[in-house]
């Protein structure tokens, strides 16, 4: 691959897994001086397998917990040496929403000056398919199976953005792989903050846990930001600024029905569910226009 | 239609380059795997990416690059 790469092939994720591409993406604005800083994830386990590298630039792997206190660490070094690079920490939605989340929020309460990635493919992936915080009402997954007398996951998907916003950091932002320039572009506005935190949340569809053919990955990210099951918006200094979906926005059914995590849904006794999804997003949706 | 000698000399270009490079701009996403993986005929223009050319004499990385699409928006045809 090009000299500019920061990631290079031979990655050995499942066919149809948009992390990498999202990675590489990230990497070409972020550029040659960069600190990559890994909690244990997906991306970990696909890229840095002993004894071959995936990484163009220099990789620090972490505990599950910590990546954003190594992150922390790495660039109060980095200021000691008198060095510039971007510190960038990357973690999965295990890694950010669960386990990571007490490392997290003293990295934003210290204010150093991190760029944090949550690649969310919305469940413990690598490890088989556990439910995480993250799952979305009403999927499968192999720890919240449905049933008679279940639904699939019986939670709403934690608030993370609003967590990480509340804590005061200048740029937040939620970015989808369907969208590359729009990630880019904000992924631009992260690492330009001056020594101050910033936090993106990126969904990237999972070929394997959603149960969908590979070929469909782009399409599905497409969908989700088109339904409002997942709005791309960015909170700037405090101010909420919707990027899309703008205008009109599909019903739910046509996102669910393309996964077969939620096929069981469908079925006469859960319908029921479905039109509680589309209240949620309606109401979600609802809610950050009048915040804007 | 025409003879041997005409013929060759009308169709030169398919003889010479039989492979000709189709991309569906609509449905790039601008991801930058085939400018990564073939930068001797993709570049990216903006938001998306272009073939530098669109009929060659031999297929060489252009058919990773259709491989590696996301979106699967390049084909390649054998004329």
């Amino acid at each position: 691959m090009g000299v500019k790469c920061g990631f290079y092939q031979g990655a050995t994720n499942c066919c149809g897994c948009p992390e990498t591409i999202a990675i590489r993406n990230i990497l070409e604005v972020a550029g040659k001086n960069t600190v990559v800083v890994n909690a244990t994830s997906c991306l970990e386990i696909v890229s840095s397998q002993y004894p071959h590298t995936s990484w163009g630039v220099n990789y620090i792997h972490g505990a599950f917990e910590n990546a954003s206190a190594i992150a922390s660490g790495v660039t109060l070094a980095l200021e000691k040496l008198g060095k510039k690079g971007n510190v960038i920490a990357i973690a999965g939605d295990g890694g950010t929403l669960d386990i990571g989340l007490q490392a997290l929020s003293g990295t934003l309460e210290r204010g150093d000056k991190i760029c944090f990635i949550c690649m969310d493919n919305n469940a413990y992936m690598n490890t088989g398919i556990q439910r995480s915080s993250a799952t979305p009402f009403g999927a499968w997954t192999t720890t919240s199976p449905p049933g008679k007398f279940s639904i699939g996951e019986e939670k709403w998907k934690k608030p993370i953005v609003e967590i990480v916003a509340a804590h005061r950091t200048p740029y937040v932002a939620t970015a989808s792989i369907g969208f590359i320039p729009d990630l880019k572009e904000k992924v631009k506005k992260a690492l330009e903050k001056k020594n101050q935190p910033s936090f993106i949340h990126v969904e990237c569809p999972c070929p394997l846990g959603w149960k969908f053919n590979p070929s469909k990955t782009i399409e599905i990210a497409k969908l989700a930001v088109k339904t409002g099951m997942w709005i791309l918006y960015e909170i700037h200094n405090g101010k909420l600024n919707i990027s899309k979906p703008a205008g009109k926005r599909k019903p739910v059914e046509e996102y669910l029905k393309t996964q077969g995590r939620f096929a069981h849904l469908f079925k006469p006794r859960n319908k029921h569910i479905i039109k509680k999804i589309q209240t949620h997003v309606d109401d979600e949706w609802e809610r950050l226009l009048e915040n804007q | 239609m025409t003879n041997g000698k005409d013929y060759w000399k009308t169709n030169r270009r398919w003889f010479l380059m039989p492979f000709k490079i189709i991309l569906d701009r609509d449905a790039c996403i601008g991801c930058g795997s085939c400018a990564a993986i073939c930068p001797e005929n993709w570049v990216m223009e903006g938001d998306k990416s272009k073939p530098k050319k669109t009929q060659v004499k031999e297929i060489g990385c252009n058919k990773e690059a259709a491989d590696a699409c996301p979106v699967q928006c390049i084909t390649i045809k054998e004329i």
